[in-house]
């Protein structure tokens, strides 16, 4: 009889059991709040974004709206290589050099032609759209995911164009260019390994 | 020798536990109907469908191409009644990813696109929302209730959509605001497209 009891009682345990998770990232809003703090641990990622939007705050209309837009395109089509497992040498390298670049780039304001901007700008996308590509298949909710990381990102850029707007005041523009220089060092510490 | 309670227990406990499998989990508490009308808002992939078409067309201005949300209504109407008679579609996704994709893309392109692109973008949007909204384990009364409920459901949200997306199309900023959004959408898509072209 107790031993009837006990198999009952087990079962009824193992019935009802629930598995534990560490993090809660399953389903839809799983996948959404694991896409969006993504780029957001990564210091080369935020400093990178914010980079971007400052550069573009510099450069001035149609740069300042044209970078946000095409921006999130190239990443995806970086991010769409990375899915398919197209091999990108030296990525870690092309996102700490995107750090270094744009933050040079803000710290010496620098007004090279759209076409140019748009290139040097382009290339570094595609490098941190492979790394958050090869994420991708192991999420939760794959379009959640990659929505949430695209929105992630798109909000680094404009609260970069937001510090960026300071460039209308003399002081604003000298306190950009020292954030930009502070960038480019930071870039030069992911490069070596420092940071 | 396991006394006959203890089976008795044992199997209410197997026959309580096991609960419907659903592929959109619906909400407790609600009928069909309202569980129709919350559908979109549950598949990621319709979601940001409607949120390309509905600012696309905003983006333009509904009253200037008028063709759209009624093209829109009636392909969902179609797609809906296809699925209601058990046409299962399986290649859907992938469809309405690409279509999200264009449309995402036109609306970050942010220029006036062809005037017959709208009523088109509607149409297609619309037809293949209605077709991937089959709705599971459901028979007779209840299934149609949650086929006319998802109907309401994917207009008013695209009404939504587009309302917000003519209303915030008045100054250059956010107008931009708009084709940021769409590139957003647009980015989205693509690597989901490509996550799926690379499982197959």
């Amino acid at each position: 009889m107790t031993l009837t009891r006990t198999i009952v009682g087990t079962l009824f345990l193992l019935l009802i059991a629930e598995a534990a998770l560490a993090h809660e990232a399953e389903g839809f809003a799983g996948g959404f709040v694991s896409g969006l703090l993504h780029p957001l641990f990564g210091w080369d990622h935020v400093v990178a974004m914010i980079a971007v939007g400052l550069w573009g705050a510099f450069l001035g209309v149609p740069a300042i709206w044209l970078l946000p837009v095409v921006f999130p395109l190239v990443m995806a089509c970086g991010g769409a290589a990375g899915v398919a497992g197209l091999p990108l040498p030296a990525v870690e390298a092309g996102i700490a050099a995107s750090a270094l670049v744009l933050g040079a780039m803000v710290a010496l304001a620098a007004r090279p032609p759209l076409w140019a901007a748009a290139v040097i700008v382009g290339v570094f996308a595609v490098f941190h759209g492979h790394a958050h590509g090869t994420e991708l298949p192991h999420a939760a909710s794959p379009l959640a995911y990659s929505a949430g990381f695209v929105i992630s990102t798109g909000l680094l850029h404009l609260s970069g164009i937001a510090l960026g707007l300071g460039a209308r005041w003399r002081a604003g523009r000298v306190a950009i260019r020292a954030g930009g220089g502070a960038i480019a060092l930071a870039g030069v510490g992911f490069l070596t390994g420092v940071l | 020798m396991i006394p006959k309670a203890a089976l008795l227990f044992l199997a209410a406990t197997l026959g309580v536990l096991p609960a419907a499998a659903h592929a959109h989990s619906p909400v407790e508490g609600m009928n069909e109907f309202y569980n129709g009308v919350l559908h979109p808002l549950l598949v990621p992939a319709h979601i940001l469908l409607i949120l390309a078409t509905g600012l696309f067309i905003g983006q333009r201005g509904p009253r200037e191409n008028r063709l759209a949300l009624p093209a829109f209504f009636l392909a969902a109407a179609a797609g809906l009644a296809l699925a209601g008679a058990g046409v299962a579609p399986d290649t859907v996704g992938g469809l309405l990813l690409a279509g999200t994709t264009a449309i995402g893309l036109l609306t970050a392109a942010g220029r006036r696109a062809p005037l017959p692109l709208y009523p088109a973008a509607g149409a297609f949007a619309g037809f293949f929302l209605g077709f991937d909204s089959t709705p599971e384990a459901l028979d007779g009364r209840e299934r149609i209730l949650a086929l006319v409920g998802t109907g309401v459901g994917l207009n008013l949200w695209l009404i939504y959509a587009c309302g917000i997306a003519d209303f915030f199309s008045k100054k250059p900023w956010q107008r931009v605001g708009l084709r940021i959004l769409g590139s957003w959408v647009a980015a989205s898509s693509i690597l989901v497209l490509a996550l799926t072209a690379s499982s197959r």
